[in-house]
């Protein structure tokens, strides 16, 4: 009787599941009846909690754009998000520029931002690097977009720090695209909730991936989910790139795919606007590309099989994921597998590093955040968890950009009285003769006596160490630096040498107040890019007669790259590597090295001339001196998102007493019950020992 | 009497079934977790649309409909034994199962039954295709279906409790929260007590409505509830405390819903929200869509703002009337405030139709314009 009731029951009532039968897949996992109605006009709702019928629970509250152009907890709609942007061009005319790029199938206009300076040129007069990130290629993916607008809003913010972020501004081209697939971004915000197809692939409405490209007119399709139109067309803009295009492997000519490539590389208006944002650096300055997509929480990264290039961006991988502690995982692709994508167009055309982010959430998708495992829900980050994300990211960018601007340089040292920054010693300057070389203008050149105090100012082309909340000198996050160089004297005629760097040594921070012809009391150009140290030349390194030292320089950057060993060659980029970079020994590579190029000279007689300078420094020797000590690791800050649930630590109330129940009669339940009893006391028993 | 008999039956039943299960859920779980096999999208696909799958769907299903949460585990403990299912469609089905159980009645053996799995790694995992790599992500984690299923049973157990307290004119449920949220590190959420504020009669809610504003003042997080008997009550005084006081997520999404409240009540509560950093942009663009007279001044007043001047620029752009257009170019002509007057060119910029293009063609000819002005609006116009 009850048996028979409840297939009646069946009868008359949906069947949770059976729906994801009304769309079939075929072999490559594309739905194979796009037209059938049954799969076509099968609508889903994604909820937080409701996942019967036609709902797809995620878990946690769905997100929904909201109309903000400050940053709230969660996504911003993209009109709001373009008019931050607009808002920030108008306001801040000498930090960011934008242009229309080009238009998407439906004509509405991409914009790339360009954050520099007005003009093109570094502090030292030459042409200025770039570096490109692209956002929102990916409708779905939320993530993308935010976190691109956060890397602009902080740049913009900050654009006066006197340090990193105004370095990059004056030093390198910063090309952002916040939205490329404007058109299937503006569907999945009108649809936030919304998709189409299958709970096993959802498609369309907030899961839209591609663009809005119709197979065989010219118009586009609509983005209404109430019409037929659409019928899950549209190209994947990152398959339609000439590397690997039409690799069947991981893309399809069947324009329902998922990763269709398209009629041609680079067919797409939206693919051809990514091409002319990257003449705005311009493209042929590029240095660094970065596509931003959900989820997974990994860099892909195509290697290209050239050798310096890809061992370039290996090192640039590891110092950016362990900004983040490595919470991102790495995933290297070996050559010759593209598959038309952005990443392995700008790796392969350009011959620069250019990786795929994936932002989080990692592989265990939404279940991360305490959400159902349905796989898509990974595309759906929880509001509450977005800050965080952009927290995390915006510094991992920044310290790619920063590293890809190149290695820094000395740019000058001067040697004083320790007690009157006017007595000056010893002064080199390194100056740009043109875009590939430096002569080093000594205008003062005096005989330090053994016996005497000094200070040495040593200036850097870049900022050389961060800055903790409480004003300390701290490693970026991940990084490790050494707190101090290892600055030394050396007299090479006599084997000796003099280690100046220690306890007196200290990062400026505060611009200089001295006149030009004083050695500074500040920093260069930026905080922290001078370093100042006091000394006393120490009589027992053995000089009587004038003395040609050498001031022997050895550190590295904030993101732990060496510095160029000899400026007298321009650091550039060019063909997958660093030209004009030199370690210690003169050999050119993309290591670095200790500088030796400044030689002051002692003398116990102070009006002694210098003599020529010779020998070579102890870095450049066979038996170079000990690694630098380093800093302790410092991390981000920690994560403070909390994405709410039902689940808490503390048992719930207690329920009400359950409804009665109908059906039966008394004598059965009766005969039932006194055999269950027996049973139920056997089975409480194996219950309690639980299963371990 | 029939009662008597059966409710002793269901717990016996129920006791029955989650010894059944227990065994069934350690195999589950030991089986999978130590499999961690990855899976193409298509072959899972292909598996959970096969025909056998279906029939299992059909059981689960059955049970649902019938609203039976032991019925349901017996279908779990069939699936246990059942042969030849591959590792694809045991886990599949197991978490679809697990997922059911949040849509059926609470049961102390369903509630141990799910409770096994919270901690049990019990995965497929999927590959996930991008740009030219592969990742492999959890799809059907039975650990999460659990979590959501008893997730759900607690939301409504909060639900039912505060019905209960609010049917019998208490509060007593808020302070029970609050104990609960703050052993959970403030990770409870507090949708079923939302859910029951929702469907309270106003009645009730006039009775916390004080407790409501008194927690909220005192900085506890109740504004989610508190918005709800804001807006149910068309109380004034606490949405201006929910305004002044709740967190920026929970201040947002009451801004978001604030159209309940008569249109003069908006302009004064979203004016209101206009003096906090974190709501001001999103208050001016609810401003803007107001499109009364007095919303418009104070987004006019706000473009000198220079934190949030963008924003209504951007309110004022997005339904650039003639008449905002011309209210923007009185600006621009006259003696306002520098930032003022850039802000009140991006809004025509923004606005971008006919009647904006003209005004800005305009003021690029009008010497009462500043001449640094006039060159900006030249150089960005089409």
């Amino acid at each position: 009787m009850r048996k028979f009731a409840l297939l009646a029951v069946l009868t008359i009532v949906w069947i949770p599941g059976q729906i994801d039968a009304q769309c079939i897949f075929d072999n490559a996992g594309t739905i194979s009846n796009p037209d059938d109605a049954s799969c076509r006009d099968n609508f889903l709702v994604y909820t937080q909690s409701v996942d019967t019928g036609n709902n797809i629970a995620l878990g946690y509250a769905v997100p929904l754009p909201v109309d903000s152009q400050t940053p709230v907890p969660g996504f911003r709609s993209y009109q709001s998000l373009f008019e931050r942007h607009q808002s920030l061009l108008a306001d801040f005319p000498a930090a960011i520029d934008g242009q229309i790029v080009g238009q998407t199938m439906n004509n509405r206009d991409i914009w790339a931002y360009l954050l520099s300076d007005p003009d093109t040129v570094t502090f030292d007069g030459l042409s200025e690097p770039a570096v490109m990130v692209n956002g929102g290629i990916h409708a779905r993916e939320w993530q993308s977009p935010e976190a691109v607008s956060d890397l602009l809003e902080h740049m913009v913010a900050n654009r006066e720090d006197g340090g990193l972020i105004q370095y990059l501004l004056e030093n390198i081209n910063t090309v952002l695209i916040p939205v490329l697939n404007v058109d299937g971004f503006l569907q999945t915000q009108q649809f936030p909730n919304q998709v189409m197809a299958s709970r096993q692939q959802p498609r369309d409405g907030r899961m839209r991936r591609k663009n809005m490209r119709h197979p065989t007119r010219p118009q586009p399709v609509d983005a209404s989910l109430q019409t037929t139109d659409d019928n899950f067309f549209g190209v994947d803009l990152n398959r339609n790139h000439p590397e690997g295009f039409m690799n069947p492997a991981r893309s399809s000519p069947n324009p329902v795919s998922l990763v269709h490539h398209g009629s041609a590389p680079q067919s797409e208006p939206e693919s051809q606007a990514l091409v002319a944002a990257a003449g705005l650096g311009p493209s042929t300055r590029l240095r660094f590309y970065v596509d931003t997509h959900s989820f997974t929480q990994i860099l892909f990264a195509p290697m290209t099989g050239n050798p310096r290039r890809d061992a370039i961006t290996t090192t640039l991988g590891a110092r950016v994921r362990a900004v983040t502690a490595n919470k991102y995982a790495w995933g290297p692709s070996n050559p010759g597998t593209e598959i038309g994508s952005t990443d392995g167009y700008f790796a392969v055309t350009f011959d620069i590093p250019a990786w795929t982010l994936e932002t989080e959430p990692g592989t265990a998708a939404g279940t991360q955040y305490g959400g159902t495992s349905h796989g898509h829900a990974g595309f759906i980050l929880p509001a509450t968890e977005v800050s965080c994300m952009k927290e995390e990211l915006t510094p991992s960018y920044l310290l790619g950009f920063y590293r890809m601007a190149g290695p820094a340089y000395v740019t000058e040292a001067i040697l004083s009285n320790d007690s009157d920054p006017s007595d000056v010693y010893y002064r080199a300057t390194w100056l740009p003769l043109d875009d590939t070389s430096r002569t080093q203008l000594v205008s003062v050149n005096r005989a330090l006596v053994p016996g005497d105090n000094y200070r040495l100012w040593v200036a850097f082309s870049k900022p050389m160490r961060w800055r903790n909340l409480n004003g300390e000198v701290a490693s970026f996050p991940g990084q490790q630096v050494a707190a101090i160089p290892r600055i030394a004297l050396e007299a090479p005629d006599l084997g000796t040498e003099q280690v100046l760097s220690g306890a007196a040594s200290a990062w400026l921070t505060s611009a200089n107040t001295r006149p030009a012809s004083e050695a500074p009391d500040g920093y260069a150009r930026y905080r922290d890019d001078a370093l100042a140290l006091t000394f006393t030349l120490d009589p027992g390194l053995g000089i009587t007669s004038a003395t040609s030292l050498i001031l022997s320089i050895d550190t590295e950057d904030l993101s732990r790259q060496k510095i160029d060993a000899n400026p007298a060659t321009v650091v550039d980029w060019q063909d997958g590597g660093w030209t004009g970079l030199e370690n210690a020994q003169g050999s050119a590579g993309d290591i670095g090295g200790a500088d030796c190029t400044l030689t002051p000279f002692a003398s116990a007689n102070p009006g002694d001339l210098p003599p020529a300078p010779s020998g070579s420094c102890s870095a450049a020797g066979p038996s170079p001196p000990a690694g630098l000590t380093r800093m302790a690791a410092t991390q981000l800050p920690p994560r403070t998102c909390v994405t709410p649930n039902n689940l808490p630590t503390t048992p719930p109330p207690p329920a009400p007493p359950p409804a009665p129940r109908s059906g039966g009669g008394a004598a059965s339940w009766l005969l039932f019950m006194t055999l269950l009893l027996g049973l139920g006391a056997r089975r409480r028993i194996v219950m309690r020992s639980g299963c371990r | 009497m029939l009662r008597l008999f059966i409710n002793p039956f269901s717990h016996y039943e129920a006791v029955l079934a989650s010894t059944l299960l227990l065994a069934l859920s350690c195999g589950f779980a030991s089986t999978a977790a130590s499999a961690r096999t990855v899976y193409a999208q298509e072959q899972i696909l292909a598996t959970i649309q096969s025909s056998r799958v279906s029939r299992w769907e059909s059981q689960f299903a059955g049970a649902v409909a019938a609203n039976d949460t032991e019925a349901l585990l017996r279908s779990v403990a069939r699936l246990q034994t059942a042969p030849g299912l591959d590792p694809i469609a045991s886990a599949y089905l197991l978490h679809q199962a697990l997922m059911h159980f949040a849509q059926l009645p609470e049961s102390p053996a369903g509630r141990a039954f799910l409770e096994k799995f919270l901690d049990r790694e019990q995965r497929i995992l999927v590959w996930h295709e991008e740009a030219g790599h592969r990742a492999a992500i959890v799809a059907y984690d039975a650990s999460a279906a659990a979590r959501f299923a008893l997730g759900n049973w607690n939301r409504l157990a909060w639900a039912r409790l505060a019905s209960q307290d609010l049917a019998a004119g208490r509060d007593g449920f808020l302070a029970q929260w609050l104990d609960a949220n703050r052993a959970a590190g403030g990770r409870l959420s507090p949708s079923g007590l939302a859910d029951a504020l929702q469907a309270a009669d106003p009645a009730h809610l006039v009775i916390i409505r004080p407790r409501l504003a008194s927690l909220l003042a005192e900085g506890e997080p109740v504004a989610p509830l508190a918005s709800i008997a804001a807006r149910n009550l068309q109380d004034l005084d606490l949405a201006r405390s929910i305004i002044r006081d709740a967190g920026t997520a929970d201040a947002l999404a009451f801004l978001a819903d604030i159209g309940r409240f008569d249109q003069a009540d908006q302009i004064d509560l979203l004016a209101g929200a206009t003096q906090r950093a974190d709501l001001g942009s999103a208050a001016l663009y609810r401003l803007g869509r107001i499109g009364a007279a007095r919303a418009d001044r104070l987004l006019l007043e706000n473009l000198a703002s220079p934190l949030h001047g963008g924003s209504a620029a951007a309110a004022l752009s997005r339904d650039a009337s003639a008449q905002r257009v011309a209210m923007l170019g009185d600006i621009v002509r006259g003696d306002a405030e520098p930032l003022a007057q850039r802000r009140a060119v991006l809004a025509m910029h923004l606005a971008g139709n006919d009647a904006a293009l003209t005004e800005l063609r305009s003021l690029a000819q009008d010497v009462r314009v500043s001449r640094s002005l006039r060159e900006l609006i030249a150089r960005k116009l089409p």
